[in-house]
């Protein structure tokens, strides 16, 4: 078997659905995939793989010959940005010989770490909405965001939505048809990003 | 010039880590379906070679890149110029330009 055998479905659900749930922090909760014993081990599974602490391959890893601390990190790194890559983003390119990809993941976590600089600011999730297959075809894009009610909400997602925009036209592999930054909730009083 | 897989991929590797605003290459693993299954299957990752995966395919040979990348410079612009620089040094050491390359940015930090 390789890995082109492996069905991406778990349950009644693809991987794809099952880590955009993952992103939401599972809320709204979804009873269809809670209810799906196959869907609900697999998000655990997806969980430990994101983390990906040495404690994942202990054993494992123990047991196998000529492991070095070398080779344990970049199994360790392989693993985490598997997890969290999402889907394959193509690079618009004339070289037939070559696949050149930005995963959906590093412009997620590119988004989250600009909302991390902003104060009061926390991402919650980015969805692209397009066929992303398309090399350079237009997307939609939504940021969702929290905000601490003491912060200017409104400069805040304006402040937010300038600087992703100037990071999707650096980075993006894909036409920004449209950017949304949406303030999907207020952080609770006293609690910190 | 080697047709040693484990040389190509330890040269590649150099050669992509010398790309400016290239941060770290990773070893491409399984699929993320086949990691969810079974994540053992992670430790047939190669160990005596670099984190570029090189390997004899039946057409020739086939390169694999995964790489994390500066946010100060275009993922785009990276993905293309470790395209070039790989091609260059897989053709330098082993005489023969790959057949099949691909580069993955995973992370922009």
């Amino acid at each position: 078997m390789n890995d082109d055998d492996v069905d991406d479905r778990f349950g009644a659900f693809t991987l794809d659905e099952l880590s955009d749930y993952l992103d939401s922090g599972r809320d709204p909760v979804r009873d269809d995939i809670e209810s799906d014993a196959a869907a609900r081990a697999a998000l655990v599974r997806l969980g430990e793989l994101r983390a990906a602490s040495s404690e994942l391959l202990d054993a494992d890893v123990r047991a196998a010959d000529g492991a070095d601390e070398g080779w344990i990190a970049g199994v360790l790194a392989s693993i985490r940005t598997t997890a969290h890559a999402g889907r394959d983003i193509p690079v618009p390119d004339d070289d037939p010989s070559s696949t050149l990809v930005v995963t959906e993941g590093a412009i997620r976590g590119l988004v989250r770490a600009l909302g991390d600089t902003l104060p009061g600011v926390l991402v919650r999730r980015t969805r692209f909405t397009g066929d992303l297959s398309v090399p350079g075809g237009p997307v939609d894009v939504e940021v969702a965001i929290v905000v601490d009610p003491a912060a200017p909400i409104r400069s805040r997602a304006d402040e937010l939505r300038t600087i992703v925009a100037a990071a999707l036209a650096e980075h993006a592999p894909f036409e920004v048809r449209s950017l949304t930054v949406r303030v999907a909730d207020l952080l609770a009083p006293g609690r910190n990003q | 010039m080697t047709a040693d897989t484990r040389a190509l991929s330890r040269a590649a590797t150099e050669a992509v880590l010398g790309v400016p605003g290239v941060r770290s290459v990773i070893p491409p693993g399984p699929r993320l379906a086949v990691l969810v299954r079974d994540v053992r299957s992670v430790l047939d990752l190669p160990r005596d070679g670099g984190a570029v995966l090189v390997d004899e395919q039946g057409e020739g040979l086939r390169v694999r890149v995964v790489i994390v990348v500066d946010a100060g410079t275009s993922a785009i612009g990276r993905a293309k110029a470790v395209r070039d620089v790989v091609v260059r040094r897989v053709e330098d050491v082993a005489g023969r330009r790959p057949t099949d390359v691909t580069v993955r940015v995973v992370e922009i930090v």
